[in-house]
């Protein structure tokens, strides 16, 4: 409804054809708007302090070197491990081997059978 | 002496593994909220930042114990170079590429003020691949790998996995509507 003086030119509208406007312009109710997004629904944090964080999981992997050290200290070797160092393998084929041997042999010599008496 | 090194290698290995499964878990908890259920991010934040106090020595005491123990056979350049040993050379080549993937994450993050903030993501994203070297070297190299500490190993790994691919997943822009 707004009026031109000449082509492309546009002219303010008067107050009266502002209301007129509005009244056509279609209403809008608040159903119609989209609902704002409200707060996120969050779990409740934990109120740990940082101190606490550090200090407990100084704890726990002190305590997993701890329990690892009794434990390896008490498993020295552990057979079926994924790893082993072939310092004992290639220590043993090294070494010289020894040998058992019966140490008593026969001889061809007569046994003593003649005793005397006086 | 030998064998107080070896218990000692042994023992720290554990505890250092440890020691980065809380280090990861914490880097990736602000994101995937994996501890909202102890503490706020800026706790969790805060244990992360802090967490190479706990791996430093706890890494540092194994090698250094492999290296001094005569029977272990590992030499200072087997500690940086991967492959070379003489024995068990994917095991624990497997070792010493996340224990340099560990330096390079470390060094990196005390340079951070130096480096733009997407060439450091880059260099610490490392620690992913270094968590799976590590991993790697447990199951192949460990010593101690008893069914129940295995069985801790493995579901360790697994939560920190759950919890990275959970990370890519929220980091994925959301497809926009229509």
């Amino acid at each position: 409804m707004s009026r031109t003086l000449a082509p492309g030119i546009p002219v303010r509208e008067t107050q009266e054809e502002r209301n007129l406007n509005a009244e056509q312009r279609p209403v809008t109710t608040g159903e119609q708007r989209p609902a704002k997004p409200g707060p996120k629904s969050r779990k409740p944090t934990g109120r740990t302090p940082a101190w606490a964080l550090k200090l407990g999981s100084a704890l726990f992997a002190f305590a997993v070197f701890g329990g690892s050290f009794d434990y390896a200290s008490q498993h020295l070797a552990t057979a079926n491990a994924p790893l082993q160092p072939t310092v004992v393998a290639v220590a043993a084929s090294t070494e010289p081997t020894v040998t058992l041997s019966p140490t008593l042999s026969t001889t061809t010599r007569a046994p003593v059978t003649k005793t005397a008496s006086s | 002496m030998d064998l107080f090194l070896w218990e000692l290698a042994r023992a720290s290995g554990l505890g250092a593994y440890a020691a980065l499964c809380i280090a990861t878990i914490s880097g990736l908890a602000p994101r995937t909220a994996a501890l909202a259920f102890l503490a706020q991010n800026r706790a969790v934040r805060a244990l992360h930042d802090w967490s190479p106090w706990l791996i430093i020595p706890l890494v540092l005491t194994h090698v250094v114990a492999l290296i001094l123990d005569a029977t272990a056979r590992i030499g200072v350049l087997d500690v940086f170079v991967p492959f070379v040993t003489s024995y068990g050379r994917l095991a624990i080549g497997l070792g010493t590429i996340s224990f340099d993937l560990l330096v390079v994450v470390l060094v990196t993050t005390w340079l951070r003020r130096r480096m733009s903030l997407a060439t450091w993501q880059l260099f610490h994203r490392l620690s992913y691949l270094g968590f799976v070297a590590l991993f790697s070297h447990a199951i192949l190299s460990g010593t101690d790998l008893t069914p129940i500490i295995a069985a801790l190993t493995w579901l360790a790994a697994a939560v920190v996995a759950y919890y990275s691919f959970e990370r890519v997943r929220r980091s994925r822009p959301m497809p926009s509507a229509g």
